[in-house]
């Protein structure tokens, strides 16, 4: 009974543990599949942790002069250092670190609890991806089903990926070290800054003029309204679309995607719902690519959904905590019942108390704890007694001693007395 | 009789054993007790204190006026307890008597936590006196130490002067779209270096702002003070000061042999703004803008739909719904002068919109519909008109107004750009344009309205009580509860030297097995 519970106890730590990573991965693996070893690499910690955990176990159980109490304890550690010291750590170091790493467009709070949103935002930006460049004629090989089945394992799709994300970051590089676009990106995006945006001059590392813009890097459509209309100019406007508004402003997209011009085009449109308002697209979606964020997140696919794979692991880890050092601290209880175990604590030198201080249950006689000074004793009592202080070389008469204190026993009666009351 | 003695004398030494075991579990009771008493009383002592001043620094903790400076009346109390404790350790090196080391603890408590205080009173009130004198002029309120001592962060349940601060510091910075400290969203885009002066701000050679600083508070203050007061002066002489500045420009611009006209003659200049020069990179050049208008009406002219059709022809040919009117009619009746005459029909605006399209076609058309209330538009001056929004002021290169001799006007011209223009650019104006806006004029929103603009006496106002209160109201928190616990720590320490010496008797007695 005893050794079932003992092996009871520690499947419900580590292998137990592991079951419940791999669930709670399925996510990730269904998501980030595609990405191969990536997407097994919170499994992977897990399981070598596991690993790590049982050798260690196993080494001490082996040696017989370890006691019980020291591998149960060792044991302790080493779970807690890994369950729990292990995360302590990466809580200190890690949300800087990312934040920095991903130009703080990614936070820790992200990949920890939230880290099946991350992981299938991650698959959409990947699908989405396939089927821009699908639609758009870059990947031509397959169908769309077939390149979505495969995803990022696809050695074409990996390819563009990689020429695709070069080539937006040389766009999106080439407005640095001029303040103007991360100011865009903070709600400051003033007429200079987006007049500097759209037509300063900006040319790639081999000196040829940038075709991507502001807008390619931002990925979403510009709105501008002009405001209410007479109903008989937003009818004219209605009405115009399409015979000759739609065409005019294809040629004016080209005329845009001049260098000398903007560099890359952009689709104008109108809106008259609330209104008259102009829509400026980016060429994004045409020429098959994210906005510059997701493409630069598209760009780390694999070591993000590593990183929310591992990330998502820690409320686990820190739940099976405590649970693991129960586990461990009954299996050491359990162990240490056995009459093996009581010997060899006593053979590994463990003494009571602490080195001459008072342990009431210690065997007084086998082996005394106190000195008792010769030179005078006194009785402390609570009852109504009487006792006799005695002198270093006291030499009573014990017999009249003795009596007294009978005497006064039996009267109730409490005094004191000195040895010299007796001779 | 004897066997009666011997059992007598067995059963008194057990008994006298089980008294000596009761006596001990006495003693271990008293020593423990000691020791929480012991524990108990330090803890009442400098641990509370440090506790209460992180208490009373709370109010400290959220928002920008303390930001810097929230932590120090916490870090006095530490570093206070940090020397005594580190004094007492010393001296008990040398002294073992505990009434000895007490007296010393105690001591060391009236010098650094009493007599700190009192030190800390005089210096706080000659600071607030020093800042009172500076801004005598300027019609700023500072009272004095000892109201301020209590109503930084009053005990009663009111409002205090460091939740004033902070409100006011809010709203500064949320009207005009700055923070307390400056912030800079990458370097000049022509990659020039620039420095810091006092305030922190990045400064080009030229003596303007870093491309992309947003302005601290400080600097924020600086430039409307520099505004208002130069403002202030020009109008105490009857004068105006934007308009003097105007004269100023337009004589440096109009004056062939002025410091401006001979420096845009300098290589430096020329560099920069001449044929192909370096700014162009940065900005719309005429020459661009030319070659820009000239492909848009190409595109324009040759655009057609799928019918074949030119699409400019179709849509001057349409008809608006519900009239008669063709578009052509419709812009027809737009192209007219000030007396109403039709200066051209739509068809011959539209014959002008070719592939060799240049500004000269379009300024005569603009200057006769007359769209900038009488102002004559040249090539010359739509670039001016443009330049708030196309201009790109090279960091190295001089603004005009560098070469005005007056030193007020010069400083006021800086101050203007500075709110007006850089303001403009990174969406923080401080000084309100055309637009009547200030604040955050972007895209995504559109400012406040002047009105809202804070005067120079609040701004002064703000400045004075930055220059002193975020320095002295968290260590007001230290020295509040310096002068309260004084007197505690003391009896603390008393009281935990007087029990730790029991309980080390005690524990002695246990160990050794003296009795009393």
């Amino acid at each position: 009974m005893k050794k079932f519970l003992i092996v009871l106890l520690h499947l419900i730590g580590f292998p137990a543990l592991l079951g419940v990573v791999v669930w709670q991965s399925i996510p990730v693996i269904e998501n980030g599949g595609s990405y191969g070893i990536m997407a097994y690499l919170g499994i992977i910690l897990t399981a070598a942790l596991a690993l790590i955990y049982f050798i260690i176990v196993i080494i001490m159980a082996c040696r017989k002069k370890m006691s019980v109490y020291r591998q149960t304890f060792v044991s302790i550690i080493v779970s807690a250092v890994f369950l729990c010291g292990l995360w302590v750590a990466i809580d200190l170091y890690v949300p800087d670190f990312l934040a920095g790493a991903t130009s703080s467009t990614i936070y820790y709070e992200d990949v920890t609890e939230e880290y099946i949103n991350r992981v299938e935002t991650q698959k959409y930006l990947l699908d989405e991806f396939i089927k821009r460049n699908v639609a758009c004629g870059n990947l031509t090989k397959m169908t769309e089903e077939e390149y979505l089945a495969e995803g990022y394992a696809n050695a074409e799709v990996q390819e563009l990926a990689a020429t695709q994300f070069a080539d937006i970051d040389a766009g999106y590089q080439s407005f640095f070290p001029a303040p103007w676009i991360n100011m865009a990106n903070d709600s400051r995006l003033t007429i200079p800054v987006l007049v500097h945006l759209l037509f300063e001059e900006r040319l790639d590392d081999d000196g040829e003029p940038v075709d991507w813009c502001i807008l390619d890097m931002q990925g979403t459509p510009m709105e501008i309204g002009v405001g209410e209309l007479p109903t008989m100019i937003t009818a004219l406007i209605e009405s115009a679309q399409e015979p000759f508004l739609k065409p005019l402003f294809e040629s004016v997209s080209v005329f845009i995607a001049d260098p000398e011009v903007v560099g890359s085009p952009i689709f104008i449109s109108l809106k008259t719902t609330d209104g008259l308002t102009i829509v400026l697209t980016p060429s994004n979606e045409s020429r098959g690519v994210l906005d510059y964020q997701s493409m630069a997140w598209f760009n780390s696919n694999g070591l993000l959904i590593a990183v929310a794979g591992v990330m998502g692991l820690r409320k686990f880890f820190l739940i099976w905590a405590p649970i693991l050092i129960v586990g461990l601290y009954a299996i050491g209880l359990l162990r240490k019942k056995k009459p093996s175990d009581e010997e060899s604590e006593a053979d590994s030198g463990k003494k009571t108390g602490n080195g001459g201080g008072f342990d009431p249950n210690a065997n007084r006689y086998a082996n005394p704890q106190f000195k008792l000074q010769q030179n005078e004793i006194m009785r402390y009592s609570q009852g109504p007694s009487s006792y006799v202080v005695m002198s270093g070389n006291a030499q009573p008469n014990y017999g009249a001693m003795s009596a007294q204190l009978m005497v006064d026993r039996q009267n109730n009666v409490a005094s004191k007395y000195r040895d010299s009351d007796f001779r | 009789m004897t066997l009666f003695f011997n059992l007598y004398i067995i059963v008194t030494l057990r008994n006298f054993f089980k008294e000596i075991e009761f006596s001990m579990n006495n003693v271990r009771r008293k020593h423990s007790m000691y020791r929480i008493l012991k524990t108990i009383s330090y803890l009442a002592g400098f641990p509370l204190f440090i506790a209460m001043v992180v208490i009373g620094s709370m109010e400290f903790m959220s928002g920008a006026a303390f930001g810097e400076t929230k932590w120090n009346g916490v870090y006095v109390a530490f570093l206070i307890w940090a020397i005594i404790t580190v004094l007492q350790i010393v001296f008990s090196l040398f002294c073992k008597n505990y009434k000895g080391r007490t007296m010393f603890a105690i001591i060391l408590v009236i010098v650094f936590m009493t007599g700190g205080a009192f030190a800390f009173d005089i210096y706080a009130k000659g600071v607030i006196e020093d800042v009172a004198e500076e801004y005598k002029n300027t019609g700023v309120t500072v009272k004095d130490f000892t109201y301020q001592v209590n109503w930084y962060v009053p005990f009663s349940d009111k409002g205090g002067m460091a939740s004033s601060l902070k409100s006011k510091l809010d709203n500064f910075t949320s009207t005009y779209n700055i923070g307390y400290g400056g912030s800079g969203y990458g370097s000049n885009a022509d990659g020039t270096e620039s420095k810091d002066n006092e305030n922190g701000a990045p400064i080009n050679p030229n003596g303007l702002y870093k491309d992309g600083y947003v302005f601290s508070t400080p600097e924020a203050m600086d430039i409307l003070i520099t505004y208002y007061t130069v403002q202030d002066k020009f109008k105490k002489a009857g004068k105006d000061a934007d308009k003097e500045l105007e004269k100023a420009i337009e004589k440096l611009q109009s004056n062939s042999s002025s410091e401006w006209n001979k420096y845009k003659r300098t290589s430096e200049y020329t560099d920069a703004y001449g044929k192909n020069g370096e700014a162009y990179k940065y900005m719309l050049s005429l020459e661009r803008l030319e070659v820009i208008i000239g492909k848009l009406g190409g595109t324009l002219s040759s655009a057609k739909n799928a019918d074949g059709m030119y699409v400019l022809k179709g849509l001057l040919e349409m008809k608006i719904p519900f009239t008669t009117t063709t578009v052509a009619d419709l812009i027809t009746g737009f192209l007219k002068d000030k007396d109403g005459n039709v200066l051209l029909t739509a068809e011959e605006l539209a014959s002008l919109i070719t592939a060799s399209l240049s500004i000269d076609d379009i300024l005569p058309i603009i200057n006769a519909l007359d769209l900038f209330d009488g102002m004559v538009l040249t090539e010359d001056n739509i670039m001016d008109l443009l330049s708030d929004f196309i201009y790109y002021q090279m960091p190295t290169i001089k603004p005009v107004f560098y070469f005005i001799d007056d030193a007020d006007l010069k400083a006021y011209a800086y101050a203007k750009y500075a709110g007006q223009v850089h303001g403009a650019v990174v969406g923080s104006v401080l000084i309100p344009n055309s637009s009547g806006r200030i604040g955050q004029v972007t895209f995504e929103a559109n400012g406040k309205p002047a009105s809202e603009a804070f005067s120079l006496g609040q701004i002064y106002q703000l400045k004075a009580d930055l220059e002193y209160q975020p320095k002295l109201f968290p260590l007001f928190a230290a020295r509040r509860y310096m002068y309260i616990f004084s007197a505690i720590v003391c009896l603390g320490l008393i009281l935990a030297y007087h029990f730790g010496n029991k309980e080390k008797k005690l524990f002695k007695e246990i160990y050794e097995g003296t009795g009393r």
